[in-house]
């Protein structure tokens, strides 16, 4: 090695090279090997031009023999030494690393043993004194003071400098003390020393004592003293408090800092912003009832290949400006259509509603102040519960507006005439509230199960029915937090169950009073109350539980009859409850199918079945007010008993058990030509087949004799007046287009440019997976190639080192049986001596 | 004397069920019981005997006892038996001659419940097979078939009935039901047409109508035996073992011959509708096809065409078949067609097959565009009066109809625009291209687009966008029913679930008070929109 590192340019092929000095390592041209090649590509780099053959052999050797060859030593053996002292095997480390980490690993042994006894921590030591006994402070006594003492125990420096070595040449000797013997000199010297240490001591015990007392003395004292400081620090802090500046400035720094917060809203602000608020609504509702709201914006399209990823979106329905021949503005039909539609809904039903609206709102909003100031005194609420109570009959009752009120009753007369109508029946039921109110306690919680529930109401008149739910639901307001959303959601579903028990269907020829119209008036707004609170998907999910259970008891009874009225009863809880105009809503389509399937199928049995058919295709009357949408089956349905009605024919829909005396009341006939009359009017403008679809009830009306329609009365006469109009003088029909659609402009992309790379790989287009797979299959067989080579080359390292033995073992075997021969022959030899010398003596 | 003991004998042996299984064991035991058989036979034969429990016994009983008694003999065939095992046996085989009437009896019988005629049915072809299998002679012809005169019975028997009572005829309907087991199986099938063919026949006296419906329902449920059945399926046959003995004339010549027999007497019923309109059915499933001169069916389409209804539209069917196959040319098939489309026919059964055959009939694509504008704008109009489920159907086919001919597409985009000032379809017009419904627009597809079921709504709404070039598959929407468009509707997801924001104003519950006021029963006289003369009742 040695000489290898002296002399470089001597240095063998094969041989290891090991530079240890730190030098640029310098190649040997000799043991460089190039690939040479045929032709020189630009630009390409070679990753194998050239190697070290020796170099890479050298370590490839030396790593075998560190793994190969150890596993080769030990193959058949079954035991091994394995010296695991702590750094034996690390040639990183010295002697003294490896002492140090034993050390360390035994006192961490030692350490474990008394991992929970932590008393028994190991003792720190300073200058081999516990450092837990220096910090006792036992002696307060500072090294500076031992310094001292040692310092004041020993002899002066002028004594010192005198008596020791200035002896000879100072001029003291000469002077006085010629006569005194170095022998006394000593002695005075120690004697002089003796003394000084002698006071010392007693004046440190002097300040010692003193010092005790007067720790002692302070002990005493200290109470008085901090008394009085503080006394004179309260006497001295008061002034700074008379500061108002000062409290103030204090004050307002640990105040929380207010939020800024939007002013007050005057009335108009608020009345204004709930206009906004529900016109909102209704656009949202046009929307939906159209099929088109989405809830959230729809994801646009397509996506320009100019889209700047800023948000900007190209709407398509902006209405373009144009201008035509003349130069006048156009604007596009379809937006002036949605516009009007909308005019349209807020001249007819917006006005009345909002303002009726706003008046709940502001009232609901007075009663929680009430509430709440109600909490605190209870006898000021008692004396406001009059008032109270006419607010709220107005609210929850329903009864029309007061006449007192007269802003709103201006416009219609007739419900001014209404209202004075129901006056008697208001009256009473007023009067019965308040006892009720009265009567019953002021909180209620809701109940746990149904049960309970029942438990409550039953027994219960309407009234105080009315008045407990009222209750409850205050009580239970979700902005009161408890959990309270949940509550109200189990007391929907109570309700409706209750609404189910109560419900009852009147017999079926006789017709005596029914107590479920002011039953369900009296429910309805409280429910209407509750779902707002509770969330629209409980009451989806109650409301269509309840659905599909009517809906399999009808089909499991055949699926052929007019349900009963506590079937119909929650169509008319959809009709409040949920918005029936949307397109699709998930409560009201499924019932609407039930309602058709109902009217498809349903075969009448009786006069019972007749009303409820008619009730429910009233219901759906209503159910379309807004849309204007139509269901066949309800046309039919009327259109059959009409024609049964009013010329006795059979028809297949009527049983054979009817007897014709069961329809004589002469109510029907005109309630169903006025309801029919009513959808129709409805659904005029967005059915343009209405004739068609009219003309077998008109031509049968038109048979029907003028006494008959006298009889009828006023409303029935009308009716069949509007339905002739509505058949026989249609307005003339618009021929069918479809609606130009803007032509589709071409999709322009950039161009995708690809970079090219002249690296000379060759680049075959093909899918991503493919490339991946032969990307794994090339690397594949180079692995492979690689593991045989590797294979190979430790079967010739194995052989060699095989060999190397074998010529060892040989070369032993020879020279032993050399050196036996050869000292077989030195003792042959000896004995031929010996016997020579036998001989030579015979 | 003997009779007396004998009776006293039935009488007190077989007074329950154990008795009477003991009584076949001990047959089956040994021969001393022989007498056994004897006793079963007479105690059914008795007329006092009406407890069905025990009749059914007795009839197990003998079922157990001739089955081992028939099989013993086959058993033991080729052995040369001594004179009295051979009257032995010629013994046991007149009393099955005289039991298989007796069951017949039971059958026939109405003092019996379904269970035991049913029982008694079954007994009796069971023991007829085993007299087929074990009693005729091995080189017989008709080795491989009932025997043919008691099969004959047997269908007498279950078809003809003397009353047509209403229950009777559910258990008549049972029992044929029952009988299907065997004439589904393609030998007894062969055998059930050549016996059909007698009785079919009416000579003199003219089949009541339950009978003729039970001879309809019986041969609606009898296969058309195929050679390959016999030849590659022998578990279709109830002599497997026989299939190769069954000759090959009787599928070629014998089968046809049978069943030109069959019809031709079936033909020449008093039909009354119900009847007809399962002979029809019948003619359509299964003799049509296999009729040797199919073409003479034709004045039998024709005249119950004019029926109208149901029964249009299968003999429309049949007449389809013809023209298809047997290139029948028939005039005004097409007005036919249009004809049916009414109301009531949206009523019946056969609305599946009405569309069904109506879109094959309508798929030939050199039909005039005035007939398919006539049928498109008559359908259109059926919607508007149809059920959800029947507007589906419509608006898909009236979808198909604008697809295959483009030139209809002019009745829902008329590049012409405009107004008219009423439609010129005429809507009374029996000849479908008289009907000027080409000059006339899709109003009525317009309309449906505000259907209230949103499923309808959407569907109809395809005329607003350019038509696909794909028809749409009907058989999707052929089955819809009512609650799968609830439970549709029922499991749509929504985004979000709004809520009313109208809290339920008086106004509206007002106006539905009108209505219950209807139950209340006070008189009504106040116009639609004003309450005005409102009193609660």
């Amino acid at each position: 090695m040695a000489k290898t590192n002296k002399s470089k340019s001597k240095s063998k092929k094969g041989s290891v090279k090991k530079s240890s000095t730190n030098k640029p390592k310098v190649l040997n041209p000799f043991e460089v090997h190039v690939n040479r090649q045929k032709f020189t590509v630009a630009g390409r780099k070679l990753k194998n031009d050239k190697g070290l053959p020796g170099v890479s052999r050298a370590k490839a050797i030396k790593k075998r023999k560190a793994t190969l060859l150890q596993e080769y030593r030990v193959q058949h053996k079954a035991n091994k030494f394995d010296d695991r002292r702590i750094g034996e095997n690390n040639k990183g480390m010295t002697a003294e690393d490896r002492i140090v980490a034993r050390f360390t690993a035994e006192r961490n042994r030692n350490r474990k043993k008394t991992k929970f006894n932590l008393a028994d921590e190991e003792t720190l030591t300073h200058r081999g004194q516990s450092l837990m006994e220096i910090e006792k402070f036992d002696n307060p006594r500072s090294d500076s003071e031992d310094d001292d003492e040692q310092e004041s125990g020993r002899l002066e420096a002028k004594f010192v400098s005198d008596a020791h070595f200035g002896g000879f040449l100072s001029r003291k000797e000469e002077t006085e003390n010629s006569t005194q013997s170095r022998q006394n000199l000593i002695q005075e010297l120690i004697a002089e020393s003796k003394k000084r240490k002698a006071e010392k001591k007693m004046q440190n015990e002097k300040t010692a004592e003193l010092t005790e007392k007067l720790d002692a003395d302070w002990k005493d004292l200290e109470a008085i003293i901090y008394q009085s400081k503080r006394l004179k620090h309260n006497e001295n802090e008061e002034k700074p408090q008379i500061d108002d500046y000062d409290k103030t400035v204090r004050a307002l720094v640990f105040e929380a800092k207010g939020v800024p917060t939007d002013r007050l809203k005057s009335e108009e602000e608020l009345a204004k912003e709930e206009k906004e608020r529900l016109e909102n609504l209704e656009a949202e509702r046009v929307a939906r009832m159209h099929g088109k709201y989405d809830g959230l914006k729809p994801a646009p399209k397509h996506r320009s290949a100019d889209d700047l990823d800023d948000g900007f979106e190209y709407e398509e329905d902006d209405p373009m400006l144009s201008y035509d021949a003349d130069g006048n503005v156009q604007i596009s039909d379809s937006n002036l259509r949605v516009q009007s539609i909308q005019d349209d809904d807020d001249q007819e039903e917006g006005s009345e509603e909002e303002e009726s609206e706003e008046e709940g709102s502001e009232e609901e909003g007075e009663e929680e102040e009430e509430q709440e100031s109600g909490d605190e005194d209870g006898e000021a609420e008692e004396a406001e519960d009059e008032d109270d109570a006419d607010s709220l009959s107005d609210l929850r009752l329903q009864v029309s507006e007061d006449e007192e009120e007269e802003k709103p009753v201006k416009n219609n007369p007739k419900k001014n005439k209404k209202a004075t109508d129901t006056r008697p029946d208001l009256a009473k039921l007023k009067e019965m509230m308040e006892q009720a109110r009265k009567e019953l306690p002021y909180t209620f919680t809701v109940p746990e199960n149904y049960m309970d529930f029942v438990e409550l109401f039953e027994d219960k008149a309407l009234a105080q029915q009315s008045v407990i739910l009222e209750r409850m639901i205050k009580c239970n307001h979700p902005k009161l937090g408890n959990n309270n959303t949940a509550k109200l959601g189990a007391l929907y579903a109570f309700l409706l169950q209750w609404l189910n028990d109560n419900t009852v269907d009147p017999p079926a020829n006789k017709f005596v009073s029914n107590p479920n119209e002011e039953f369900l008036n009296t429910l309805l707004p409280h429910m209407f109350e509750v779902v707002q609170l509770s969330g629209a998907g409980n009451a989806r999910r109650c409301t269509v539980a309840v659905l599909t259970e009517k809906y399999e008891e009808w089909v499991k009874s055949g699926a052929n009859t007019v349900p009963p009225l506590d079937t119909i009863i929650f169509f008319q809880l959809i009709l409040h409850i949920f918005p029936t105009s949307d397109f699709r809503h998930p409560a009201t389509s499924p019932a609407v199918v039930f309602m058709a399937e109902i009217l498809n199928n349903a075969a009448i049995h009786s006069f019972r079945d007749v009303c409820n058919g008619l009730f429910i295709c009233e219901l759906l009357t209503q159910y379309t007010s807004l849309s204007r949408r139509f269901l066949p089956e309800a046309f039919k349905f009327l259109s059959d008993v009409i024609c049964a009605l009013a010329q006795n024919e059979t028809s297949p829909r009527f049983s054979d058990e009817l007897k014709p005396s069961d329809l004589k009341n002469e109510n029907l006939l005109p309630a169903a030509i006025e309801i029919l009359h009513q959808m129709a009017e409805q659904s005029k403008a967005n059915v343009p087949s209405l004739p068609v679809i009219l003309k077998p009830v008109v031509k049968v009306l038109s048979g029907v004799s003028q006494e008959r329609i006298k009889k009828l009365g006023n409303a029935g006469a009308d009716s069949i007046e509007g339905l002739k109009n509505l058949c026989l003088k249609p307005g003339r029909l618009e021929v069918m287009m479809m609606e130009k659609k803007r032509p589709k402009p071409l999709k322009l992309y950039e161009p995708r440019i690809e970079p090219v790379i002249y690296d000379g790989k060759r680049r075959v287009d093909m899918s991503e997976k493919k490339r991946e797979k032969l990307k794994l299959v090339h690397k594949f067989k180079k692995e492979m190639k690689g593991a045989v080579r590797e294979i190979r080359r430790d079967q010739d390292f194995l052989a060699k080192v095989h060999l190397k033995e074998t010529l060892k073992s040989d070369a032993e075997r020879k020279a032993k049986v050399k050196d036996i021969l050869g000292s077989l022959a030195t003792q042959a030899g000896e004995l031929n001596k010996l016997d020579r010398k036998k001989g030579k003596k015979k | 004397m003997y009779y007396f003991r004998f009776n006293t004998m039935i009488s007190t042996v077989l007074n329950s069920s154990t008795s009477i299984f003991k009584l076949a064991e001990d047959f089956v035991q040994s021969r001393k019981n022989a007498n056994n058989l004897a006793l079963l036979v007479e105690f059914l034969a008795s007329k006092s005997n009406v407890n069905s429990k025990l009749t059914n016994c007795s009839i197990l009983a003998l079922q157990t006892i001739f089955t081992h008694a028939l099989s013993e003999r086959s058993n033991r065939r080729g052995e040369d038996f001594g004179e009295a095992e051979n009257k032995y046996h010629e013994w046991i085989f007149s009393k099955y001659e005289e039991a298989i009437p007796l069951l017949l009896n039971v059958l026939k019988g109405t003092k019996h419940p379904y269970s035991v005629r049913e029982q008694a049915m079954v007994t009796y072809v069971n023991l007829i097979k085993l007299e087929s299998l074990y009693v005729n002679k091995p080189d017989s012809k008709d080795v491989f078939c009932l025997p043919k005169l008691k099969y004959y019975n047997l269908l007498k028997t279950v078809v003809s009935s003397k009353k047509a009572e209403s229950r009777k005829s559910k258990v008549q309907a049972k029992l044929l039901n029952r009988l299907s087991e065997f004439t589904a199986l393609h030998d007894v099938a062969l055998q059930t047409w050549v016996s059909c063919v007698t009785l079919t026949k009416c000579d003199k006296k003219v089949p009541t109508e339950t009978k003729m419906s039970n001879i309809l329902q019986l041969l609606k449920t009898t296969a058309i035996p195929s050679l390959s059945a016999r030849d590659k399926n022998p578990d279709q046959l109830i002599f497997p073992n026989r299939a190769k003995k069954i000759p090959r004339k009787f599928f070629s010549k014998k089968l046809p011959h049978a069943i030109d027999g069959v019809w031709d007497n079936i033909k020449k019923w008093h039909h009354t509708e119900s009847t007809l309109h399962e002979t029809l059915l019948l003619l359509i499933e299964k003799i049509m096809d296999n009729l040797s001169q199919p073409k003479m069916l034709t004045d039998f389409l024709m005249t119950s065409l004019n029926y109208g209804g149901a029964l249009s539209l299968l003999s429309l069917q049949g007449i389809f078949n013809l023209i298809q196959k047997h290139n029948i040319e028939y005039p005004d098939v097409y007005s036919k067609l249009y004809s049916l489309f009414t109301p009531d026919i949206l009523r019946t059964k056969y609305k599946q097959r009405l569309f069904f055959l109506s879109d094959l009939f309508l798929s030939s694509t050199h039909i005039p565009e005035s007939l398919v504008a006539a049928f498109a704008k008559r359908l259109s109009r059926l919607a508007l009066t149809a059920s959800t489920t029947d507007a589906l159907i419509i608006i898909r086919f009236v979808g198909n109809l604008l697809i295959r001919h483009k030139s209809v597409q002019k009745m829902i985009h008329n590049p012409d625009g405009g107004y008219v000032e009423c439609d010129p379809y005429v809507e009374d017009e029996a000849d479908p291209c008289n009907s000027k419904a080409i000059h006339s627009c899709l109003w009525e597809l317009k309309s449906l687009q505000n259907h209230l079921v949103p499923g309808v709504a959407i569907a109809a709404r395809f005329i607003d966008d350019k038509l696909p070039t794909v028809e749409w598959d009907l058989a999707d929407v052929l089955e819809t029913k009512y609650c799968e468009v609830f439970e549709k509707e029922m499991n749509k997801k929504a985004k979000d679930i709004t809520l009313n924001f109208i809290p339920p104003t008086d106004e509206v519950l007002e106006k539905l008070k009108r209505t219950w006021l209807v139950h209340v029963g006070t008189k009504l006289g106040s116009p639609l929109k004003k309450d005005n003369n409102l009193n609660h009742g």
